[in-house]
């Protein structure tokens, strides 16, 4: 068999194989993925976040200002940069306070796993609204703006 | 056909795998930053050589939070991302802040040719502390509903760091506080520390309010200080 008629096989195989895998599979998912057994202490999948809860959460926006092209309409914003003021506002705090009085679990997330605002806005959120209980009711969001885009349902809520 | 296939599979896993070990050199991945109390812009050099005897060719290098950028420059000036062996280059990251103080992780990532995984390989971390000139010594008060009205103190204190005195020019009560705290400011030291007495008028409910301290700094970050306040549900 000349090296031609070998590479004709192999291709052949090869596009059996991804024609197979999407019979199977379907398409290509582009949602972010997320392992529970890789999460870190207080992360929380989107999935379980609007699965397993209902998405009856209270969202905290961290992303800072630029990045908010879209939004979730009823997620509380607290940028990294200006913490201390935006938690001064009326309506935020008020919510926060409401939702930790109720065990209403909170939600942070920015707009990658890697930009680290998530955290850090949660932290800030701990050190004034939560003492040393109920901190487990206080999350953020694996994969971030990132996650929630790529999954669709709280667009445009 | 098949021992062929077979030498081929394990030269290309060979090369693979010195491909995959070929990285730039840093003098190191995390670099720690204390800045000036104003300080607006802050910038990170991260610097680097391909001490490899292959050629290595960044593909890309972003910072993932939009309060950094990330910038490449070369010391031989070339507008290129392809380093031969032994050439250098500086990654500078660039952070803002706004009216941020404390300290603050943020990463740059560079994904070059040889990387085969998701991510990329190269995470350089910027670790930036903004000096904190101005603080209560607590972020919040708390009473339990049904607790004695008794009063809780703290208080705010100018950092020695500071070079100027910072004074407490204004202060008020939100969301309605006056109704259920009373508060009274004392100056300890002019423009370096004060002591505030907080006394709740009621607990018969919970309750949050905030007291927002207003400073004479001329730096945007420091001019003002907040203690949150609660009245809190008794724990089950």
């Amino acid at each position: 068999m000349s090296w031609i008629k070998q590479s004709l096989v192999f291709a052949g195989i090869a596009v059996l194989c991804a024609l197979g895998t999407y019979l199977v599979h379907g398409e290509y998912d582009r949602r972010v993925p997320c392992v529970q057994s890789e999460l870190e202490k207080y992360e929380v999948c989107l999935t379980t976040v609007l699965d397993e809860w209902g998405g009856n959460v209270v969202w905290v926006d961290a992303r800072a200002d630029e990045e908010k092209k879209v939004k979730i309409e009823s997620a509380l914003e607290i940028s990294e940069a200006s913490a201390d003021e935006d938690l001064g506002k009326g309506e935020v705090a008020m919510t926060l306070f409401n939702a930790k009085g109720k065990g209403k679990k909170i939600v942070v997330f920015c707009q990658t796993d890697s930009c680290g605002s998530s955290k850090y806005v949660r932290d800030k959120i701990i050190g004034i609204f939560f003492s040393e209980e109920n901190q487990d009711t206080l999350l953020y969001l694996h994969g971030g703006w990132k996650a929630i885009e790529s999954d669709g349902r709280l667009l445009g809520k | 056909m098949f021992r062929k296939l077979l030498e081929i599979l394990m030269i290309y896993s060979l090369c693979s795998a010195v491909a995959m070990s070929a990285e730039f050199t840093f003098d190191t991945k995390l670099k720690e930053v204390t800045t000036r109390p104003d300080v607006e812009l802050v910038r990170v050099p991260f610097e680097f050589q391909n001490n490899t005897d292959e050629e290595i060719t960044i593909v890309n290098y972003d910072a993932p939070c939009s309060c950094m950028e990330a910038r490449m420059v070369r010391p031989d000036k070339k507008n290129s991302l392809v380093f031969a062996p032994g050439e250098k280059g500086t990654v500078i990251g660039m952070l803002e802040f706004g009216t941020f103080k404390g300290t603050i992780d943020k990463v740059i990532k560079i994904r070059t040719d040889k990387d085969k995984g998701e991510e990329p390989s190269i995470v350089l971390t910027c670790r930036v502390t903004i000096p904190v000139l101005i603080a209560t010594s607590q972020e919040s008060l708390r009473w339990k509903m049904r607790d004695k009205l008794e009063p809780k103190v703290f208080s705010i204190k100018v950092a020695d760091e500071s070079e100027t005195p910072i004074n407490i020019v204004e202060h008020k009560h939100g969301f309605g506080a006056s109704d259920v705290f009373d508060y009274k400011i004392e100056t300890v030291k002019e423009g370096r520390e004060y002591k505030v007495t907080v006394t709740p008028l009621k607990t018969t409910e919970p309750t949050m309010a905030y007291v927002k301290f207003y400073t004479d700094s001329k730096i945007p970050r420091y001019k003002m200080v907040q203690i949150f306040l609660f009245v809190e549900h008794a724990k089950k």
